[in-house]
C-alpha cells in the first residue's frame, strides 16, 4: 500500500465522499488514505490493525473530523500532538461544530488550523481546495485574536 | 522625725533596732571598763604610795638609830679622848651589834681618822672622806650624813653618818662617825616583799643609795638627768607618772625622808598596771564584738525570714504588673505575712475567677446573637460552662409538661453522661423534686445549694453529684415567652462556690439566654418563611441549570449533527448537478431550489446557533474601541455589497466597556440590516451616531434611508423568526434582531427601533461608556 500524501479522519460517508470529491478536484484525490474514525486513524499513523503493511511514513497533511466513534478528533490530536514522531504532521480540524469550547480545546492541544465545514458546497470545495494548497487561509483564528 | 518620713527596708529597721539596742550596751561596757581601769590606776597609785611612804619612814627611822648610836658613841670616854694610841675596842663591838655599820671611825679636828673599828693601816695618815661634811659638822656641832662617798678605806661606796665629839673640855674635839657600806647595807631586804614590777629607791640627792632590787648596778649611780628627778628635786613628796633612768614608764611615788637630803621614790611600771588593763579591756572589746555580732547576725537571719517572703511576694507582684498573671504569690515566711500572701492568691483568683465568669458571659451574649437554634445555643452555653467557666458539668434540662417532669435535654462536661436517661420531677411530693434543678423551675427563682453533703434535703440526688463529684450545684430557671421552660444547671468542684456575685452574674446569664430564645422563637416564623422561599428559589435554580445543561447539549448537537445533513443535500445537488450535463430547465431549477433551501436552512442553524450562544456565554466586559470596531465591520461588508454606492457617515464614537464578541455581533446584525435594506437605494446612506444622555451612558443609532417598516409593527422587529418582509426580496433569518436585544439586554441596555415605511429605519441602543482615560476626548457628545 502506497503511503498517502494526506490522511483524512472522518466517520461520516458522505462527507468523505464530498471530501475526496473535493480533493480529487485536486488532482491529490488518489493519495489520500481515510480512517472511519479516531481508532483507525491512530492505527494508520502507529501503523498497526489493517495499516500494518503499510509504506513507512507520515501523511503531509491530517484532516481531522472532530466528532468520530470510538476515538474521538480532540482524542487523535492529543496524541500526535503529544508524540515527538508525528508532532510535525500539519493537523486541520475539519469539522461541523462552531462550538467555541471545540475550538479552543482543538488550539489548546495544538492544531494547526480549524475549519468549520461550510454548508454550501461551493464553499465547501473552495475550503478543501484552499486546505491542500494553503490550508491556513480559510481557518478560524484562536478565539480573541479578533478582538 | 526621718525615720517616719524616709521609710527604709526592713532590713534598714532591722539594723536601726539593732544598733538601738546595742549602743548602750557598748556604752555600758565602755563605761564598766573605763572605771575599772581607773580604779586600777588608783590602785597601782596607792601601791607606790604605801611604798614610797613605809619606806621613808624606815630611813628616818634608820637615820633616827644611827644618830642615837653616833651621840652614844660620842660619849664614849676613850672616844672624846681623841688619843689615836688609844682606840676604843668597843668600837670593834659596835660593828657587831650593827650590821649596816661599815665601819666606826672616830675622826680628829683636822679630818684625820685617828682610830676605827676597822683601824685604818698603821703608817700611813688617812683622812676622813667627806672633809666638807665634817667641817659642817664641826661647825654646827650636829648630826649630819654625809653625800655617798667612796670609803677611805674600804674603797667601796659609802654614806657617812657624822656626829660631832664634845671633849673633856667642852669644846669640840672632832667627830665620830658611822661609814654604810651601801653594797651591803640591807635597808631592803633581799626578797623584797614588793608587788611584782616594783622598785622602791633611795637616793641621796640625785645619788641612788639604796635600791630594791638590782643595787649592785645602781648604787652610787646619779639619775639627776632622768625625767623623774626634775620633779623629785623640786617638792618633798608627791606622786607622779614619767619615764626613769631605764626609759621605763612608770607611777612613782616620792617622798623626802626629814632632816636628810634623802628621798625615797617607789615605783610600778605603767604597762603593768595598763597592761592587764588593756588585756581586759581587748578581752570585753571582743566578746561584746562577739555578742554585737552574733546580734546582727541573729537580726540578719530574721530580717531575712521577714523580708525574703515579702521580697518574693513583691517580685510576684511586680512580674504579675508586667502581666504573667499566671503567677501566684509565694507563701512562706511569718504567720502573717503567708496569711497576706494566701491572702492576696486569694484576692487574685477571685478576681480572675469573675474575670473568667464576665468573659465567659460576653461569650454567652456573643452566642446568642449569632446562634440562630435553640439546641445549638445551648450546646454553646454548657461547653461555655464547661470549658470558660470550669464547671464540672453544666445542663440544660427542659419541662416534659406531658410527664410533669424535667428533663436534661443538653449537657456538657466530664460527668454529664451521669445525667442521661434522668428525669426531675415537677411533683413536690417526690424526694428528687428537692434538686435545684426541680426548685429552680418550681420556684422559677435561682436555687442554689453550697454544701450539698450537709444539706438532708438534697439527699436524694446524691447519687447523681457523687458521680459528677461536685460539692455545691445551681439551677437558674429559663423563660420563653414569660413561662418556664426549663433550667441551666451547673456543678461546681468546690463547695461554697456560689456567693452572691456569682449567682448574680449566672443569673444574668440565664436572662439572655431566656432573652435569646424569645428571640429565636421571633425568628422562627420568619425564618420558616424565608427558608421555603430560598428552598425554592435553589429548586428553581437547579432546574434552570439542569435546562441549560439540557440546552448547550442539544445546541451542541445541533451544530455537529444538523448542519451535516444540511451540508450532504447542498454538495450531492452540486455533485449530481456536474453529473447531468446540461440538465434540463426545470431540473436546474429543482436542483437551485433544494441548494438554496439547504442553504437556508444551513443559515437558520447558525443563526439560532449564536443566539443561544449569546444567551448561555459568560460575559467577559472590557474596554472597546467602538469607532474601530465599527470601520472594520463596515470594510468587511462592503467587500460583499458589490459597486453600489454606500454613503457612510460615522460619528467619532466612544469607548465602551462591553463583551467584544458579543458587541460585534450586535453591530454586524445592525449594520448588515442597514446595507441591506437599502440596497435599493440609488445612494445608499447609512450612519452611526452616538449621543451621550444619562451620566457614563451612550446612545448608539445606525440609521439607514432604505425601505423603513410599518411603525405599527415595530415591536415585532425583536422577535425570533419574525420578519416583516418577505423572504424574496430581503434574504434573512427573522434571528439576526433577536440576537442583537438578546446581548443588549445581557449588558443591562435597551434597544429599540424608530422608522416610516420607505423613509428608513434608524435603530439605537445604550451601552457603558467606558470611563474617559483623560479629559477632553468626549467630543461626540454633541
Amino acid at each position: 500500500m502506497q503511503a498517502a500524501r494526506i490522511l483524512l479522519a472522518e466517520d461520516s460517508p458522505q462527507d468523505v465522499e464530498l471530501t475526496l470529491n473535493a480533493l480529487a478536484e485536486q488532482n491529490i484525490g488518489n493519495s489520500v488514505a481515510v480512517a472511519r474514525d479516531g481508532a483507525e486513524a491512530l492505527d494508520y499513523l502507529y501503523k498497526r490493525g489493517k495499516f500494518t503493511d503499510r509504506e513507512n511514513g507520515n501523511p503531509v497533511l491530517l484532516l481531522l473530523d472532530l466528532k468520530m466513534p470510538k476515538v474521538d478528533g480532540l482524542e487523535v490530536l492529543r496524541t500526535v500532538k503529544s508524540d515527538p514522531r508525528l508532532r510535525t504532521i500539519p493537523v486541520v480540524v475539519l469539522t461541523s461544530s462552531r462550538e467555541e469550547q471545540d475550538v479552543v480545546r482543538s488550539y489548546e492541544l495544538g492544531v494547526n488550523a480549524y475549519v468549520v465545514k461550510p454548508v454550501e458546497f461551493d464553499k465547501f470545495l473552495r475550503a478543501v481546495r484552499d486546505l491542500g494548497l494553503f490550508w491556513m487561509l480559510v481557518n478560524e483564528p484562536p478565539p480573541g485574536a479578533r478582538g | 522625725m526621718a525615720y517616719r518620713l524616709q521609710p527604709r527596708s526592713i532590713h534598714g529597721e532591722l539594723a536601726l533596732l539593732v544598733g538601738v539596742l546595742v549602743l548602750p550596751f557598748v556604752a555600758m561596757t565602755a563605761y564598766l571598763l573605763y572605771a575599772q581601769a581607773q580604779r586600777d590606776l588608783e590602785e597601782a597609785q596607792a601601791v607606790v604610795r604605801r611604798l614610797a611612804e613605809s619606806h621613808a619612814e624606815r630611813a628616818a627611822r634608820f637615820v633616827a638609830d644611827t644618830r642615837a648610836v653616833l651621840q652614844a658613841v660620842a660619849w664614849r670616854p676613850l672616844v672624846r679622848a681623841m688619843d689615836p694610841a688609844r682606840c676604843d675596842p668597843g668600837l670593834r663591838e659596835l660593828l657587831d651589834l650593827y650590821p649596816n655599820a661599815g665601819n666606826f671611825l672616830v675622826v680628829g679636828r683636822e679630818g684625820r681618822i685617828l682610830c676605827g673599828a676597822i683601824p685604818p693601816p698603821p703608817g700611813r695618815i688617812v683622812r676622813i672622806a667627806d672633809e666638807a661634811l665634817l667641817r659642817e659638822v664641826l661647825a654646827t656641832k650636829s648630826f649630819a650624813l654625809s653625800r655617798p662617798v667612796v670609803g677611805s678605806i674600804s674603797k667601796r661606796w659609802t654614806v657617812a653618818a657624822v656626829q660631832p665629839v664634845v671633849g673633856e673640855d667642852g669644846a669640840v674635839a672632832g667627830a665620830v662617825s658611822m661609814s654604810i657600806d651601801l653594797a651591803a647595807w640591807g635597808f631592803f631586804p633581799l626578797d623584797g616583799g614588793l608587788p611584782e614590777g616594783t622598785i622602791v629607791a633611795l637616793l641621796s640627792g640625785s645619788v641612788v643609795i639604796a635600791r630594791s632590787n638590782e643595787a649592785a648596778q645602781w648604787i652610787g649611780r646619779d639619775v639627776a638627768g632622768s625625767e623623774i628627778m626634775s620633779h623629785v628635786g623640786s617638792d618633798a613628796s608627791g606622786a607622779i607618772r614619767a619615764l626613769g633612768v631605764t626609759e621605763v614608764e612608770r607611777f612613782w611615788e616620792f617622798r623626802g625622808v626629814p632632816g636628810t637630803a634623802w628621798t625615797v621614790l617607789a615605783g610600778l611600771p605603767t604597762e603593768q598596771v595598763i597592761g592587764p588593763v588593756r588585756e581586759r579591756s581587748q578581752k570585753v572589746v571582743l566578746f561584746a564584738s562577739l555578742a554585737v555580732a552574733a546580734v546582727v547576725a541573729v537580726a540578719i537571719a530574721f530580717a531575712r525570714r521577714l523580708a525574703r517572703p515579702v521580697g518574693r511576694i513583691a517580685q510576684a507582684l511586680r512580674l504579675r504588673a508586667a502581666g504573667r498573671e499566671d503567677v501566684p504569690i509565694p507563701v512562706s515566711g511569718p504567720r502573717e505575712i503567708a496569711a497576706m500572701a494566701r491572702e492576696l492568691n486569694r484576692g487574685f483568683e477571685r478576681h480572675a475567677r469573675s474575670q473568667q465568669l464576665f468573659a465567659a458571659l460576653s461569650e454567652v451574649n456573643e452566642t446568642v446573637v449569632r446562634v440562630g437554634e435553640r439546641d445549638e445555643l445551648f450546646r454553646q452555653v454548657c461547653r461555655i460552662c464547661v470549658e470558660r467557666m470550669h464547671f464540672l458539668v453544666a445542663s440544660v434540662a427542659l419541662i416534659d409538661s406531658a410527664q410533669r417532669r424535667i428533663v436534661p435535654h443538653v449537657y456538657a462536661g466530664p460527668g454529664s453522661v451521669v445525667l442521661r436517661g434522668i428525669a426531675f420531677p415537677l411533683d413536690a411530693a417526690d424526694p428528687l423534686s428537692t434538686t435545684v434543678t426541680s426548685t429552680a423551675v418550681r420556684t422559677k427563682r435561682a436555687a442554689v445549694a453550697n454544701d450539698v453533703d450537709a444539706d438532708p434535703q438534697k439527699a436524694a440526688a446524691r447519687p447523681i453529684r457523687e458521680r459528677i463529684g461536685s460539692r455545691s450545684t445551681a439551677s437558674f430557671p429559663l423563660f420563653q415567652g414569660g413561662a418556664v421552660i426549663g433550667a441551666l444547671t451547673v456543678h461546681a468542684e468546690a463547695p461554697d462556690f456560689f456567693d452572691a456575685s456569682i449567682v448574680e452574674l449566672l443569673t444574668r446569664m440565664a436572662d439572655d439566654i431566656s432573652f435569646a430564645l424569645d428571640k429565636l422563637a421571633e425568628e422562627d416564623k420568619l425564618g420558616a418563611l424565608a427558608r421555603e422561599l430560598e428552598e425554592r428559589v435553589r429548586r428553581r435554580t437547579a432546574e434552570l441549570e439542569a435546562a441549560n445543561m439540557e440546552l448547550e447539549a442539544f445546541s451542541y448537537s445541533v451544530s455537529h449533527d444538523l448542519r451535516a445533513p444540511v451540508r450532504h443535500v447542498d454538495g450531492f445537488v452540486r455533485l449530481l448537478e456536474k453529473e447531468l450535463v446540461p440538465p434540463g430547465a426545470k431540473v436546474a431549477h429543482y436542483l437551485a431550489t433544494i441548494s438554496a433551501a439547504a442553504r437556508r436552512m444551513g443559515a437558520l442553524i447558525d443563526d439560532l446557533l449564536t443566539l443561544s450562544r449569546t444567551g448561555r456565554q459568560s460575559l467577559e466586559l472590557r474596554r472597546v474601541d467602538l469607532g474601530a470596531m465599527v470601520r472594520e465591520l463596515i470594510r468587511e461588508l462592503s467587500s460583499g455589497a458589490g459597486e453600489r454606492g454606500v454613503q457612510w457617515k460615522i460619528d467619532e464614537l466612544p469607548e465602551v466597556m462591553a463583551d467584544a464578541s458579543l458587541l460585534r455581533i450586535v453591530l454586524h446584525n445592525l449594520l448588515s440590516n442597514a446595507l441591506k435594506y437599502s440596497r435599493a437605494q440609488p445612494l445608499a446612506r447609512i450612519a452611526v451616531e452616538a449621543r451621550a444622555t444619562d451620566p457614563g451612558i451612550v446612545e448608539i443609532t445606525v440609521r439607514d434611508n432604505g425601505v423603513g417598516f410599518d411603525a405599527r409593527f415595530k415591536d415585532k422587529l425583536f422577535g425570533v423568526f419574525q420578519r416583516l418582509h418577505r423572504e424574496e426580496e430581503f434574504e434573512g433569518t427573522g434571528i439576526g434582531l433577536a440576537t442583537a436585544r438578546r446581548i443588549v439586554h445581557r449588558h443591562g441596555h435597551r434597544i429599540w427601533a424608530a422608522g416610516e415605511l420607505g423613509k428608513g429605519a434608524a435603530f439605537t441602543f445604550t451601552i457603558t461608556q467606558a470611563e474617559v482615560a483623560h479629559a477632553g476626548s468626549a467630543h461626540f457628545a454633541g
